[in-house]
């Protein structure tokens, strides 16, 4: 793939990371980080100063996305251990129920 | 009397005896065909001195049996309220703290209200009303070392006078029909029956039971759901900055970092 389309590309799907992270559809943002991975090492060390812009703004982006995904991981951590909590009460109930 | 071989000198005769003025004869000494149910040992001892001094035949009540039945009927009923208390509420002396699975069930507090109120209460004698307490049968109010509250107590003593001299009320009182074990039976058997207090508690209990265990279905599908939704996220975040930060290292190398040139890029440009 030419460089330019190349970096296009990248960042179009950087784009579609950042809105899928957002939208919390980690899913989505792990499936298509795995699609962009490849494209990267198409990428030649010599760029123009206007690509090296877009490199830079996709490693901010990334940078972000990662910080967030960090963020939310521990919270989920803690919504689920809490979640699993209230079940086990719950359960709980029902085994003294039955005596 | 020669003393060669014996001769009979007059032949035996059929005993001869009068009951309260009527003449009666028996072919021996053992009469039981006078009086149903006695029977007289006609010895030497019995018809006194001179023969024929005449003597007093007292009869009494045979009242072993009685007694032994209403024994039983007391150790039953006994039985029956140590059992409430290791279901319900413990009513012993060494009662614990914490009562039995029923301990706050209405149905068991009807079911022991009810037969103890039959315990307690008068048979119809006539014009009078008999009850247990006339037998020497009381209830126990507070615990004993060996009685728990509310059962029976009986006062041997008061029991066998009360058989001995009021045989018609203690006949009423345990009354095949109207007595108190009678009406024990009937209430015990309108609570076990179909459709009685104990089924219907049953069928209820059951009820419950079958629910919770729905619940409990709904209950471990749900959780199982929940375990498998979280765990797609922390998978899907795990893949995310794993790739992320590998992408993040091999652009570092291609480019130059921040503070200094990327090794491949130097390579490149020498």
């Amino acid at each position: 793939m030419e460089q330019n389309s190349l970096i296009d590309r990248l960042l179009e799907l950087t784009l579609a990371i950042q809105h899928a992270a957002a939208m919390a559809d980690w899913q989505e943002a792990a499936r298509l980080t795995e699609e962009r991975t490849p494209l990267f090492m198409e990428l030649t060390p010599e760029q123009d100063a206007t690509a090296m812009e877009v490199i830079n703004r996709i490693q901010a982006i990334d940078s972000a996305i990662a910080a967030d995904a960090k963020t939310t991981q521990s919270e989920l951590q803690v919504e689920y251990s809490s979640a699993m909590k209230k079940v086990q009460a719950a359960s709980k109930y029902h085994q003294a129920a039955k005596f | 009397m020669s003393t060669s071989a014996w001769t009979q000198t007059a032949s035996a005769q059929d005993a001869e005896f009068k009951i309260d003025g009527t003449a009666a004869t028996s072919s021996s000494n053992t009469v039981t065909t006078a009086l149903q149910g006695v029977t007289l040992n006609l010895t030497a001892a019995a018809i006194g001195t001179p023969a024929g001094t005449p003597q007093t035949l007292t009869v009494a009540q045979n009242t072993a049996s009685a007694s032994t039945a209403i024994n039983s009927f007391v150790t039953l009923y006994n039985t029956l309220v140590t059992t409430y208390g290791q279901v319900g509420n413990d009513n012993s002396q060494a009662a614990s703290t914490q009562g039995g699975v029923l301990s706050s069930n209405p149905m068991l507090a009807t079911i022991q209200n009810t037969l103890a109120a039959i315990v307690g209460s008068g048979v119809k004698n006539g014009n009078s009303t008999i009850s247990l307490g006339a037998l020497g049968i009381t209830l126990q109010g507070q615990a004993s070392a060996t009685q728990p509250a509310g059962s029976l107590v009986i006062d041997p003593t008061k029991l066998a006078a009360a058989l001995q001299s009021n045989p018609s009320g203690v006949a009423a009182l345990f009354n095949s029909k109207t007595g108190v074990a009678a009406q024990l039976t009937t209430s015990l058997n309108s609570y076990l029956g179909t459709g009685g207090l104990i089924a219907n508690s049953q069928s209820a209990v059951n009820t419950d039971l079958k629910s919770i265990t729905t619940q409990q279905t709904a209950l471990t599908a749900y959780t199982a759901q929940l375990t498998s939704q979280y765990q797609a996220q922390f998978t899907a975040l795990n893949t995310l900055m794993a790739t992320m930060n590998n992408n993040s290292q091999y652009l570092t190398q291609l480019f130059g970092g921040t503070d200094s040139a990327g090794a491949l890029a130097t390579g490149a440009s020498s």
